[in-house]
Parts: structure tokens; C-alpha cells; sequence
């Protein structure tokens, strides 16, 4: 999508920054609740489950008041996506983030969420999200991107 | 009686935990063997990104793709210690695990199993997703 309508954020982990452009054309609701979310700083921890991704929990705000339905459901999340799931009866919502091969998973088998952003040229990023598999929990940070 | 194997983590730190394991020679002879000549393997352990609670060492000697699974299981049970021939992996579950990849679920042998208290290495084995990699040691038990 191009013209004056697109919102970025941006995403830093260990040095490493990408600019991620929110979906909005696919995922309005949750790219709104996620852009009024920001900034969000926490611990961002390797999956265990899902391959090649990372993830971080959010505890409070507008993410909580989604519909625990996803706004637009895939289980593949391809590199360079943010993708988004609310889990109210864990009371958190969790942001995930893939460096490769990912499919969103449970130990019951698939699930679905929903994808709110997308990297193009993250490779920075994701040579330390890669590295996290290796190295254990990495701080992040989310924020807006000034229009 | 079956064999038993001595292993031990060590963290960035220095420290080690360690815990005793039963070889499933009667369940897995062949698997076992193998495993058996392999020692002592020392390797890092990585936690798992697709298979859920457990952690894992890639063993290059035990690589053998040709090897046929015995004692199959999937699912892994707390201190079951699976074996994929294919990859050479030995993962090692703290809860809730199963033999996945990206394209699905797979299969793997099981060939020992933690005896005893290993809470603390069993920790040690989850702390490698919020700790990073950790180096493990496994040897045949003496005595």
C-alpha cells in the first residue's frame, strides 16, 4: 500500500532497529490498538513452539480490549512479520515476530492470529533474533515513527 | 539391570547440575548402543524452537539417518530423553514436549529416562529459553 495513509513503528532489539509498517489495509482494528499501545518496552524471549520466532507479552492496554477472535487469522507468519494474539484467559495478548520459518503453535496443534505489521529490509533484526536461540532473552522496544 | 548415564549442565557461570539417567537398552538395544559408543558427549544445549518444553544437544556421531526408530514415542513425558537418529538430536524434556519440525509432528526413540530428584536439572534445561545456550555433559555412570 502506498500514499499518506501508512503508519510505522519501530522495532529495537540489542542495537539491532527495523522500521515495520502497520497493516491496516488488512488488520485495522488491531493496528490501531496496537499504535495506541506504543511505546511498549519489555523482555523479548526466543518461541518455543512456533519456530524461527520471538515473542513478547503485553499485560495492559487497548490489545486487551480486542475480541480474542483474530481480526484476520493466519497460522504462517512469514519473516518479517508482527503478528498479534489476545489471550484473555491468560490476560495478556502476545506480539510475535519471525525471523524465518515460523507457524504459530500451541501444545495442542495450530492456532491462529493475526498480522498487524511487516518488515521489508530487516536483516539486522533478524540476525539477532536469530541469535536469541543462542544467547537467551533480549530487551525491546516498540514505538511509533513520527509521519 | 540397564545402564545408567551421568549428566550435567554447566552454565556461563560455572556452575553444574547434574542428574542420572536410565538407558532403555531392553526398550531401544540398537539406539542404545549407539549412544553408548558416543560417550562422553559434550555439547551445547540449545532449547527447542518447535517441540515445546525440552532442550536439545545435535550429536554429529550419532547421525544416521538409515538408524530405524525404536520405542517410538512422540509425545515426551518430564525426564524422557528422545533420540532422532536422522538429526543426531537427544532433547530432553522438563514438561510438556513433542517430536515437531516445521513441516509437522515426527517421531522419535526414547532412550532413557531421568531417575531420581532432577528438579533442579530439569531447571536448568528450561533456563536455556531465557538463558541461552549451556554446555552438556553426559558420561557413563561409574560405580
Amino acid at each position: 500500500m502506498q500514499g499518506p495513509t501508512q503508519r510505522w513503528i519501530s522495532i529495537k532489539v540489542h542495537g539491532a532497529e527495523a522500521r515495520l509498517r502497520l497493516l491496516d489495509e488488512y488488520s485495522p482494528r488491531s493496528a490501531e490498538a496496537l499504535w495506541q499501545s506504543l511505546p511498549i518496552a519489555t523482555q523479548l524471549r526466543h518461541g518455543k513452539l512456533s519456530g524461527e520466532a520471538c515473542f513478547l507479552d503485553v499485560d495492559s492496554g487497548p490489545l486487551l480490549d480486542l475480541p480474542a477472535e483474530p481480526e484476520l487469522p493466519v497460522t504462517s507468519i512469514y519473516r518479517g512479520y508482527l503478528v498479534l494474539t489476545v489471550l484473555p484467559q491468560l490476560g495478556h495478548a502476545e506480539l510475535l515476530i519471525s525471523y524465518g520459518v515460523a507457524e504459530y503453535r500451541w501444545p495442542t496443534g495450530r492456532r491462529y492470529v493475526t498480522p498487524v505489521a511487516r518488515a521489508d529490509e530487516a536483516e539486522a533484526l533478524y540476525d539477532v533474533l536469530r541469535r536469541m536461540f543462542s544467547e537467551g532473552v533480549k530487551p525491546i522496544e516498540i514505538r511509533r515513527v513520527a509521519a | 539391570m540397564s545402564a545408567l548415564a551421568r549428566l550435567a549442565i554447566t552454565d556461563g557461570a560455572g556452575r553444574t547440575v547434574a542428574a542420572t539417567a536410565r538407558l532403555l537398552d531392553l526398550a531401544a538395544p540398537l539406539a542404545v548402543e549407539r549412544f553408548r559408543r558416543a560417550l562422553p558427549i559434550r555439547e551445547p544445549l540449545r532449547h527447542v524452537r518447535w517441540s515445546g518444553e525440552a532442550g536439545y544437544v545435535l550429536v554429529p556421531e550419532l547421525v544416521d539417518p538409515g538408524l530405524a526408530l525404536e520405542n517410538r514415542m512422540s509425545f515426551f513425558c518430564r525426564g524422557a530423553i528422545g533420540f532422532r537418529p536422522e538429526h543426531g538430536e537427544l532433547a530432553i524434556a522438563y514438561g510438556s514436549a513433542q517430536a515437531r519440525d516445521w513441516w509437522g509432528i515426527g517421531w522419535a526413540t526414547r532412550i532413557a529416562q531421568l531417575e531420581g530428584d532432577a528438579d533442579a536439572f530439569l531447571a536448568a534445561v528450561e533456563g536455556t529459553q531465557r538463558g541461552g545456550v549451556r554446555e552438556l555433559l553426559i558420561e557413563a555412570e561409574v560405580g
